[in-house]
């Protein structure tokens, strides 16, 4: 960790900057789904997969978005590692302070993300790159894929995770950026929560929708 | 009322150090836990029954900060706002068990029992956390216009003591609520605010390389801190940061 010198406060930024850039992906990738709870055969879903397939400046933001994630996940073991030996012994008692759950969860929320993200890669990006084989209308995909009971399920408590993971990153982000004061830190993480709320109900209601056939 | 102690022992800081358990009676409720603690060493001494413990306190009335033990999962006790000679043994119940530890922290090493090693605190205020101002006559206090609001949050800022329990209680031993504190008490008076950029630079890389954890916004310290500073301290100590990463002071 001595071999490349960033203070704790820039890791910490940047951090807090990727997670940005990570949860407005998540708004537009959320918006996009949206398309398919309308009743037009996917028409518009798979014409948005035909552009994003072929965009050239669509195949460079996934680049940069994928860069992102890993220098994301990157950061946050740096920290989590010079954490852990800040404190070489720990206490006998655990700590009864009074703190953000959040926190404590956001590591472990973290994971649980990867590790879906591994599954949600496996049913449809893995797919769109020819690693995995499978259906290549997606509309149909989803369709197929939302209407078996487990996989919605747990779809949507991959969702609560996301969840749980925005809505601490963005009350943290704010902090992070020197934006929390006085005034306006408790409105800041009101309208962070908010969108945690918004992206994961996008989200969550196409699962939903498509299931109950909507 | 009667308490069954845990109590940290460690002859110094390359030696292993475990719990022993002492039982002690007949303490009245208005006691102070350190007092409960002197009555403790009286009676080891007295019965020679082994060297006392080991702890620090100084002033016993919450301002100097020496006073830290962290007391069953909390630094200075089951209480808000107070430092551990402000602990009464009312807040306990009669027949407790009391898990007594140091701080835990790399760059607070135990020097024996309770007693850690802060000094590192005193290195950050070292590498930036004061004014450099050549001595002469004293200006008048009032020569200096002072907004009304930036002077009582600096005022707030500057109750700071130093204790360590924001070390403490943080998951990470983070000591951003320290330095948010001193950065912010001089960062936010005129006299201040002349160096702001150069101190919080200096005082951010001494504290990272004295091996404290990263703050994870857990606000743990705050909720901890015998004089209640608050975490928007640590979020002007991040602002500072930015704006000095587009500039510094000339010196």
């Amino acid at each position: 960790m001595g071999i490349v010198k960033i203070h704790s406060i820039s890791k910490k930024i940047l951090v807090a900057l990727l997670g940005v850039f990570l949860s407005i992906f998540l708004f537009f990738h959320a918006a996009a789904n949206m398309c398919i709870l309308r009743h037009d055969g996917g028409v518009w879903y798979n014409d948005f997969c035909d552009f994003m397939g072929t965009n050239y400046l669509v195949k460079v933001m996934e680049v940069v978005l994928l860069g992102s994630f890993i220098c994301h996940i990157i950061l946050t073991v740096w920290l989590t590692i010079e954490n852990k030996m800040a404190r070489p012994q720990g206490y006998h008692k655990p700590q009864r302070s009074k703190t953000h759950t959040g926190s404590k969860l956001q590591v472990w929320t973290g994971i649980l993300i990867l590790a879906c993200l591994f599954c949600h890669f496996m049913d449809f990006y893995f797919v769109k790159l020819g690693l995995v084989d499978g259906n290549l209308n997606f509309y149909d995909q989803a369709h197929e894929k939302f209407q078996i009971t487990h996989i919605a399920v747990a779809y949507l408590v991959f969702f609560v995770v996301v969840w749980f993971h925005m809505r601490h990153g963005f009350a943290a982000m704010f902090q992070t950026l020197g934006l929390y004061n006085y005034k306006y830190g408790r409105v800041l993480e009101v309208l962070g929560a908010i969108y945690a709320w918004v992206v994961c109900l996008m989200f969550a209601s196409v699962v939903i929708g498509v299931y109950f056939g909507f | 009322m009667r308490f069954i102690l845990h109590i940290w022992r460690q002859e110094n800081a390359h030696v292993k150090g475990h719990f022993e358990t002492y039982p002690i009676d007949n303490i009245s409720p208005d006691c102070s836990f350190l007092e409960m603690l002197d009555i403790l060493n009286e009676s080891l001494i007295n019965d020679r029954i082994a060297h006392p413990v080991c702890f620090d306190n100084d002033c016993r009335e919450g301002i100097c900060g020496m006073c830290g033990l962290y007391i069953n999962g909390r630094p200075h006790g089951n209480d808000d706002g107070i430092t551990t000679c402000q602990l009464h043994m009312r807040k306990f119940k009669d027949g407790d068990e009391i898990w007594i530890e140091p701080w835990r922290a790399k760059a607070f090493p135990v020097i024996r029992d309770l007693v850690v090693d802060r000094s590192a605190f005193d290195k950050i205020i070292q590498a930036g956390g004061y004014i450099s101002t050549t001595t002469g006559g004293v200006p008048d206090a009032n020569a200096i216009p002072v907004n009304k609001h930036k002077a009582d949050m600096a005022m707030d800022a500057a109750a700071c003591i130093g204790c360590g329990a924001c070390v403490a209680a943080c998951k990470n031993a983070s000591a951003m609520l320290f330095v948010g504190a001193k950065v912010s008490h001089l960062a936010l008076l005129p006299q201040g605010k002349v160096e702001a950029m150069d101190r919080v630079r200096s005082m951010v890389a001494k504290m990272d390389e004295l091996g404290f954890g990263n703050c994870t916004n857990t606000y743990a310290c705050e909720a901890e801190c015998p004089k209640l500073i608050k975490r928007q301290n640590i979020s002007r100590l991040n602002r500072q940061w930015i704006g000095s990463l587009f500039g510094r002071d000339k010196k």
